[in-house]
């Protein structure tokens, strides 16, 4: 999870005490945040004020900086968030760089960003968009409806769980500044998907677009209509952004929520320092060389909490999960599934991950706890068993009984691997043997996605997700293919049905079948994570990723 | 001499021929594959394929190959998938830290060791030589990456006198900041180098101040410092200048760890980066070049060995 | 011809005797030798002195520092370090004298043969330049990603970095018996060319060889640790230096005894390997040095 965290985040209703911002350097400003569930919004939007931490700073009469540091753990692939799904690229370039037509706040409510409004039919079959005008693009253009349906058809393309959703449809010019998608069917969450699904639905220039390389189908210019533009990317080292001067905020000044609102662009420099090794990072940190860190080694978050010049904002991390292999081999067998299951003892796999028991939660439901309406503990007694005698026993029953058990992880992810190391070692001392195949990380995918024969489960994590069947370890198509029938009949009934009380009942049930007797997956825990930053940061929020559009750093 | 060169030079041909080969069979026989990268981990197995495909990576490997090749004769090293700059310029910013590292590394070991090693053979036999001696074997079993880590721990997370790690252009950081950075890097890195250049420098002296030109000075009354200072050391340099240029070719191979353990982005972090994403055109144009500078270099040495030695006929 | 072959294998008798007595006599040598055979004691005897298995985990118990339970303290697991660099130094000598083997039969093989055949000597000796002009940790990290980690992949990996160099130290002293009048003589008198290769000059270009093959041993060594430590190595969770120091790396500002210890071992063991090298180098081979 630290080195490739997950795509798309969705819930609904969040804790607010786990996505704090790195909100005003003052007495008596985080308490106010830590309360309020939407952050500074609230408080402050009906002021001009911006909030209660620049207050108190300027009344400090400090200044602040005009460059912070951030560290980045690896060198993304490219800045086209909209075609890769990789977290790296959309912690540098979502909302900064790019926007979208919505996106979400700390709700996990999408929101209208470039969009003025959206209009949906009763039916939802038919979403209008209209669109905000006199939005300026980083090379100087206007965006019009153009713009949106190609960098909107685009993302269509390129992310095949927007096409699985909308079918043949596709956007549509109603006028330069409305664009509009008709689909066959009913289609509830596409707001939801749009903004929040890993390829981010980044809106960018035609002409951009026109012009990506025929091969990869990436753009070669980052040209967006966010605060902020690349400037310059000196490969495994940074990623400069500066203010765009022409960016018009949008909402109500001080009113910015997780990924939307208004945005100040304070800061006019932004470095995205790439650092790969984490010890590196805490000294950098320690030194004042970097500004703001997360993802850090759990080990060493408690020297930061003791450091007055220091920090610790968390967030909801995600899912930590053994996936099986249901198309090939002993893990097709439900047997052998339930036997894995009833075999591990899920603290010991996080406490070796995660450290101690304040960085993580043990619950069985699949769904967060924060997202009240899908959250059912139906099926719970089945999570983290811990008792080896009945998983040896249905091992024994299997008709795979004797055969080794393979774990696919790859060796560059260090939390999966601490796991894999410990059900290693849990399913051994059950008397079921298990081998682990480690592999890097390019390898790793390689074989979870080609060949099903070689393994019978694989460890990863997933980000929340807002409606159960936007969980990828569900999909029959993608590694691990949950082909179960009654899982996918329950799934395709969720999404279609427009009750949503029909709806939750339907996924207690399909839950409860999912731990008691299919288990497609296994669950070890939810996960916490942290961002260190220096403690005279204002308006630097955390949600998913560290948010710096309205960051400053006071000295 | 001309011919010897030419010679010399065809043999090249063959070798950089085998060396890409070697390393585009490799790269490619291994799992995985750059459309993965891009995608990312959720992506879908129809995307990554339709991907594959519009890359060109489905094509027949002997038509991979061949299509790298010819462009490499057209001067075309071809293109990375994740960095969009020409590979001569990715090349070249790479370089750098290396360059600089292997260079201040090179600085540090032969400044440390070509003293010691005179000093060794000096006071031959004696506790210091015996100490020193003793210090270039522990040199010579310390590998780069653990020395690296120990220093490190030493002095950057206990002292804190130097960074753990990162690196810092002359451009933009200045010469202070960089040599900074590189300094725990280039001890690890020259450590061993110079372990090896005392042992030399030690066995070139005493093999000079054993001969009879030598013996004859002294007879002569030339004083014992002057003697080591004007005869042994600048005939024993003859084959330390010639061992300093392989040297230079083991600490550019080395910089690779040493470079993953201080995380400096040089060509050895390169290398691996490009193995970790299968950026197969650049791992390809880098292991060339670097074999290139390699096989040129050990030339280098043979002709100048050959240049500051007659008795080294070079014709067979 | 027996009674050559008598006087022949009396010469040999008193020679390795001789060789005995000298090779107590160089203090490297023994000094050497000693560490070497203690690392391989430890190894062996692994399961007899560590207190607790190498894969052993109490999650509680993780990150403690070095007291009388755990003497090297404990890893992020909570397993014994102590243990895992004995069990460690199985899998660090394991590889090492399979490298050092693989390399010296399959070297001098190859570089025999190639000093007996032009053609194949063209062939091959390009091939060596070839894998010899790539830098041999890259080859090797390249190796192993395609391969994928594991124990017989990195010996597999190492030894085919490690053969051209040793191919071309044979190759080059077999040159020079085959040039001697002897070996003019019995292929004048008809013998093949493998008896002669095999019976003949081979046994004379045994010293270099295996003063070489010491070498790659301590360099095996050194370069799985550094494949581990990078992760391409020996896979976790099997202990290997490396793999602790791989570990180790990540907790560096808190638990020192994951590098410190590791580290200590894997230099001890290359500095017992050289010198025993150096050692036997003096006594073999005494005009290269």
């Amino acid at each position: 999870m630290k080195k490739r965290a997950v795509s798309a985040v969705l819930a609904v209703v969040l804790a607010a005490s786990l996505m704090t911002g790195c909100g005003g350097s003052g007495n008596s400003a985080p308490e106010t945040q830590a309360a309020g569930g939407s952050q500074e919004t609230e408080a402050q939007a009906e002021t001009e004020k911006p909030d209660d931490g620049a207050g108190t700073a300027a009344e400090q009469g400090g200044d602040f900086k005009d460059e912070i540091h951030i560290v980045i753990d690896s060198n993304p692939s490219s800045l086209d968030i909209a075609v890769t799904t990789e977290d790296v690229a959309a912690n540098v370039a979502q909302g900064t760089i790019f926007e979208q037509l919505v996106a979400i706040d700390d709700q996990y409510m999408p929101v209208p960003e470039l969009a003025e409004k959206v209009d949906i039919s009763d039916d939802t079959t038919e979403y209008t968009y209209h669109l905000r005008q006199g939005v300026k693009f980083h090379n100087g253009e206007e965006m019009k409806a153009d713009d949106v349906v190609a960098s909107m058809n685009r993302w269509i393309e390129a992310a095949s769980n927007a096409q699985a959703m909308v079918g043949d449809a596709r956007f549509e010019k109603v006028d330069d500044y409305t664009v509009k998608i008709k689909m066959a069917a009913p289609c509830a969450y596409l707001n939801e998907l749009i903004a929040g699904l890993g390829n981010r639905a980044a809106i960018m220039p035609k002409s951009v677009i026109d012009a990506a390389d025929p091969d990869t189908g990436l753009v070669k210019e980052y040209i967006g209509t966010g605060p902020y533009m690349l400037d310059e990317w000196e490969q495994d080292q940074y990623i400069k952004l500066v203010k765009f001067e022409d960016y018009q905020p949008y909402g109500t000044d001080g009113d910015y929520s997780a990924w939307v609102g208004y945005k100040h662009a304070y800061t006019p420099t932004v470095y995205y320092d790439i650092v790969v090794d984490s010890s590196t990072v805490i000294a950098g940190l320690q030194t004042g060389e970097y500004d703001a860190a997360f993802d850090i080694n759990y080990d060493n978050i408690d020297m930061f909490r003791n450091d007055e010049n220091f920090k610790v904002e968390q967030t909801l991390g995600e899912e930590a999960m053994l996936i099986f292999n249901k198309k090939e081999g002993m893990a097709t067998d439900e047997k052998i599934r339930q036997a894995v299951q009833a075999a591990l003892n899920c603290d010991d796999i996080m406490m070796a991950a995660y450290s101690r028991p304040e960085f993580y939660e043990l619950y069985g439901s699949y769904m967060f706890k924060e997202q009240s309406d899908w959250y059912t503990e139906e099926g719970s007694e089945y999570f983290n068993e811990n008792d080896p005698e009945r998983a040896k026993q249905l091992y024994d029953e299997s008709e795979y009984s004797g055969e080794t058990f393979k774990v696919l992880v790859a060796s560059d992810s260090p939390d999966f691997f601490s796991m894999a190391v410990v059900v290693q070692n849990q399913l051994e001392a059950a008397g079921i043997p298990c081998e682990l195949l480690t592999y890097d990380w390019s390898t790793f995918v390689d074989i979870r996605n080609n060949e099903p024969d070689q393994y019978n489960a694989f460890i990863t994590s997933f980000a929340p997700k807002v409606i159960p069947t936007m969980n990828l370890y569900l999909s029959s198509d993608w590694a691990g293919w949950c082909t179960d029938e009654r899982i996918q009949e329950g799934l395709v009934s969720i999404n279609t049905d427009t009750s949503k009380d029909n709806a939750v009942a339907t996924w207690v049930d399909l839950q409860k079948y999912m731990l008691e007797t299919s288990v497609p997956v296994v669950k070890f825990g939810s996960t916490i994570r942290f961002m260190v930053c220096k403690s005279g940061f204002d308006g630097l929020g955390f949600f998913e990723r560290p948010l710096v559009v309205n960051a400053r750093l006071y000295e | 001499m001309k011919k010897y060169i030419i010679r010399r030079l065809l043999a090249l041909i063959p070798t950089l021929f085998v060396v890409s080969i070697v390393i585009f069979s490799i790269i490619h026989m291994t799992p995985g594959d750059p459309a993965a990268m891009i995608l990312g981990d959720k992506a879908s197995v129809e995307d990554i394929e339709a991907l594959r495909e519009a890359m060109g990576l489905n094509d027949p490997l002997p038509v991979q190959y061949i299509n790298w090749v010819t462009g490499v004769f057209h001067g075309d090293l071809g293109q990375s998938v994740f960095i969009d700059e020409p590979m001569t310029q990715i090349l070249k910013e790479y370089m750098a830290p290396t360059f600089s590292l292997t260079i201040y590394a090179m600085i540090i070991s032969t400044v440390l060791a070509i003293p010691l090693g005179v000093i060794a053979a000096k006071k031959r036999g004696s506790f210091t030589d015996q100490g020193i001696s003793f210090l270039s074997m522990i040199g010579i079993s310390m590998p780069s990456f653990l020395l690296g880590l120990l220093l490190i721990l030493g002095f950057a997370v206990q002292l804190r006198w130097f960074p753990v790690g990162g690196y810092k252009t002359i451009a933009k950081d200045g010469l202070i900041a960089h040599i900074r950075y590189l300094t725990l890097p280039a001890l690890a890195l020259g450590f061993m180098e110079a372990a090896l250049i005392i042992r030399l420098t030690r066995s070139s002296v005493l093999e000079v101040l054993a001969s009879d030109y030598v013996k004859m000075a002294k007879a002569k009354g030339v004083s014992e410092f002057a003697l080591i200072m004007k005869h042994a050391f600048k005939n024993a340099l003859i084959p330390i200048l010639t061992v300093l240029g392989q040297t230079f070719m083991a600490l550019l191979a080395g910089a690779a760890i040493v470079e993953s353990v201080f995380n400096i982005p040089g060509i050895g972090r390169l290398t691996v980066n490009s193995v970790n994403r299968r950026d197969y055109e650049v791992i390809q144009a880098v292991v060339l070049m670097v074999s290139l500078i390699n096989v040129v270099m050990c030339l280098a040495v043979d002709l100048l060995y050959g240049l500051v030695d007659p008795r080294v006929r070079l014709e067979d | 011809m027996t009674d050559l072959n008598e006087i022949r294998k009396r010469l040999l008798k008193e020679q390795r005797q001789l060789l005995v007595h000298k090779f107590l006599h160089n203090r490297l040598a023994v000094t050497g030798g000693t560490i070497t055979f203690v690392m391989l004691f430890l190894a062996l005897a692994a399961p007899l002195l560590a207190a607790q298995g190498p894969l052993e985990m109490v999650v509680s118990d993780r990150l403690s520092a070095p007291s009388a339970a755990h003497i090297f303290g404990t890893d992020t697991y909570g397993r014994d370090v102590f243990s895992r660099i004995l069990y460690g130094a199985r899998v660090s000598m394991t590889i090492g004298l399979f490298v050092g083997l693989i390399t010296m039969v399959a070297g001098m093989c190859l570089g025999l043969l190639a000093s007996w055949f032009k053609t194949l000597d063209e062939v091959l000796m390009r091939i060596c330049d070839g894998l010899n002009a790539i830098p041999s940790t890259l080859l090797a990290i390249a190796f192993m990603a395609a391969l994928g980690a594991s124990i017989t992949n990195v010996i597999v990996s190492l030894s085919i970095v490690s053969i051209p160099r040793m191919a071309r130290i044979a190759r080059s002293a077999a040159l020079v018996v085959k040039e001697q009048t002897y070996i003019e003589a019995i292929a004048a008198a008809g013998a093949g060319p493998f008896h002669i290769i095999f019976r003949h000059i081979a046994p004379n270009i045994l010293s270099p060889v295996i003063v070489q093959a010491s070498y790659v041993f301590a360099n095996a060594i050194i370069t799985e640790a550094a494949l581990s430590f990078l992760g391409v190595g020996v896979p976790v969770p099997q202990p290997s230096w490396g793999n602790i120091l791989y570990e180790g790396k990540d907790v560096i500002y808190n638990a020192w005894w994951m590098i410190v210890y590791p580290a200590v071992f894997t230099a001890l063991t290359v500095f017992g390997l050289n010198l025993f090298g150096d050692g036997l180098r003096d006594l073999l081979d005494p005009h290269t040095s």
